[in-house]
């Protein structure tokens, strides 16, 4: 008969048996796998895996990229030569970036630009003046009595494979100065000396760091060949290098962009200002461009991010950036490895249209050449004599860096046109 | 017969931070807007250390921090009521299935490098951006424990490149982990220590514990490897 007690003493003795069989160890493993396989857990594209190789666009080290792509999406960035910074090692989720700029009211900027004083000048500042774009705008503002304006660049090009002694006045050698690849690869040939008030991060890694002290003395007393350096190879740090017989070793001449001098641009004298941020770089601080802006002038930001000039601009269009973009750095094509998000403007189509057109009839490419056209020019990661005279016709020639990075067997996969 | 560590260069080491989004961006962590110190998933962490002295005497060293693959006496695999921690007999490497955790986190109270995170978030990723994903590491839910594992999908994937070679070594070219590969300095390297013998002036975390670690550490300054 069934009591109470043995009703108990059923389910107690069933509860302990259960111990003893791997029923309860069965059900806590598959609520463990259950939970980790519940449909609203992202599952990860899969597909053929390939690799395209580009240059990245977001600092102006411009270091050469290869993208592991499942079909054509990258999933993850490796650098060619070397490791990369930690902006260009997520550049593949740029497009998925919550603050990305991605409206904008091109018309309504347009309108503005056309009603603007027109007894004002017109003016594009270009971030990374050298490339073909850089190109068209010179042209156009050029066509325009516009003014074609650049951050200052550096005064000479430098060559750290060439120096026993680098003696730095506060270049941020290791902080994307120079791509990280091409510096740490020669980083055990050369003793680094950093003078700088502030102990940053490229002075943690020099051999000895100096808050302060005589350039010149020191450079004399270091082993030779010595390179000096700053941040923008300032004409007296050239000329120190020139003393200690390192012109054409250690530095040698930077490329000339043609830029206007934005300090002797009168006071208010710019009626529209285009900004191309598409390819950041160097920085002018904005009080410097503010006060050349006459009263009720237009600013146009083609920019990413809501970061930059586009706190200041009274339109921001959204753009195309790494690694969606296709432009150029230094004579390299940077492929895009990915589509642009919708509705970004191109801000060679919205500034210097006419001109683009214009320069296109002007160069007709060979169709078997190979070469890629990003907007007009012709461009080869190992320029040939005949593109060097396209680039020379175009006024495009830009002394390519010496780090080989893409090849031409690289790029033949990669045919891309505008 | 493999025996995976690494040589880390803390002179080299400028603490640019690249090691830890490489190795966000291979394990699909998701970005977290309440993340903090103690609750973000960084299976590696750079460490800034100083001399303790005042300017201009004052000097830093980053260190880059992982799980250290304790060889002798796992500690984590040890304590793991679950084991969803095992210790790879022909690689050294100490590995972690989500899909075996139960969240209880006695790792991560006997792990004495606190290399070991909680996942206290679902996976989730602004809209679009799960296309991004690494496919060779599937996310994982909340409530898990996470560590370093040095990059068993790219493990994985060597070893189904050699396999398709008819190898059944997998060329050291093919397994580098995310964080060696993106460290722009070189600091950090990937190694198999049966091959590569730890340089000179090496030293590892809390080697009083005899747990055998196989991350070296290495510098010059004698500050360094006092606070090492």
């Amino acid at each position: 008969m069934t009591t109470r007690r043995t009703a108990v003493k059923f389910i107690a003795g069933a509860g302990v048996g259960a111990l003893f069989t791997p029923a309860p160890w069965r059900l806590i493993r598959d609520t463990a796998l259950w939970s980790e396989n519940w449909p609203g857990i992202p599952r990860p594209k899969r597909g053929p895996i390939s690799a395209k190789t580009t240059v990245c666009t977001l600092c102006p080290a411009g270091c050469a990229v290869r993208a592991r792509c499942v079909g054509d999406q990258p999933v993850a960035m490796a650098g060619v030569n070397g490791g990369l910074c930690p902006l260009c090692v997520i550049g593949h989720h740029l497009p998925y970036y919550p603050k990305r700029v991605k409206q904008g009211a091109p018309e309504e900027a347009r309108a503005a630009v056309a009603k603007a004083d027109s007894t004002k000048r017109l003016a594009v500042l270009d971030l990374r003046p050298g490339r073909t774009a850089s190109a068209l705008y010179r042209k156009a503002m050029k066509e325009q009595n516009g003014l074609y304006l650049a951050p200052p660049q550096p005064g000479a090009l430098v060559n750290l494979a060439a120096a026993k002694s680098v003696l730095s006045v506060g270049a941020p050698l290791f902080e994307g100065w120079l791509p990280p690849a091409e510096v740490f690869a020669v980083r055990d040939r050369f003793r680094l000396v950093q003078i700088e008030p502030e102990f940053s991060r490229t002075a943690a890694m020099a051999d000895e760091w100096l808050p302060s002290g005589d350039v010149a003395a020191l450079a004399r007393r270091l082993e030779g060949p010595v390179l000096v350096v700053d941040r923008t190879m300032s004409s007296a740090i050239v000329a120190l290098n020139k003393e200690l017989g390192g012109w054409g070793k250690t530095v040698q001449a930077a490329p000339e962009f043609g830029a206007d001098d934005l300090a002797s641009v009168p006071d208010g004298a710019i009626g529209v200002l285009y900004i191309d941020e598409s390819n950041p770089g160097e920085y002018i601080p904005w009080p410097e461009i503010e006060r050349k802006l006459a009263s009720g002038a237009v600013t146009v930001a083609f920019a990413w991010s809501p970061d930059g000039y586009a706190r200041h601009a009274k339109f921001v269009l959204p753009t195309a950036v790494f690694p969606e973009a296709l432009d150029d750095v230094d004579g390299r094509v940077t492929t895009p490895l990915m589509k642009a998000p919708e509705g970004v403007v191109d801000p060679v189509e919205f500034i210097a249209k006419a001109s683009l057109a214009d320069a296109l009839k002007e160069i007709k490419p060979k169709e078997d050449s190979g070469w890629r056209l990003p907007y007009l020019g012709v461009f080869d990661a190992t320029p040939s004599p005949l593109s060097t005279k396209l680039y020379q016709e175009s006024n495009l020639l830009v002394a390519p860096r010496q780090l080989a990075v893409v090849s031409g067997a690289e790029l033949a996969d990669k045919v891309v046109r505008a | 017969m493999k025996r995976y560590g690494m040589h880390i260069d803390i002179d080299r080491c400028n603490g640019c931070g690249s090691c830890m989004v490489a190795c966000a961006v291979e394990n699909n962590i998701p970005p977290v807007a309440g993340a903090d110190d103690r609750k973000g998933i960084t299976p590696i962490r750079v460490y800034q250390i100083d001399n303790g002295e005042e300017y201009p005497n004052r000097r830093t060293a980053f260190i880059p921090m992982l799980c250290q693959q304790c060889g002798n006496e796992t500690p984590c695999a040890h304590v793991c009521p679950q084991q969803a921690v095992d210790v790879d007999p022909e690689t050294g490497i100490v590995g972690q299935m989500a899909e075996r955790c139960l969240g209880c986190r006695y790792c991560m109270a006997a792990c004495p490098y606190h290399a070991r995170y909680f996942n206290w978030w679902d996976p989730k990723w602004p809209a679009g951006m799960e296309a991004a994903l690494n496919p060779d590491v599937a996310p994982r839910q909340r409530g898990v424990v996470e560590k370093c594992n040095f990059c068993h999908g790219r493990r994985h994937a060597a070893m189904e490149k050699a396999a398709a070679a008819g190898k059944k070594e997998i060329d050291p070219a093919d397994y580098i982990p995310a964080c060696a590969e993106a460290c722009p300095s070189g600091a950090i390297r990937f190694v198999d220590l049966n091959a590569q013998a730890a340089p000179a002036e090496s030293f590892r975390l809390l080697e009083r514990l005899d747990t055998d670690p196989k991350i070296y550490y290495r510098s010059k300054k004698d500050w360094v490897k006092r606070n090492g």
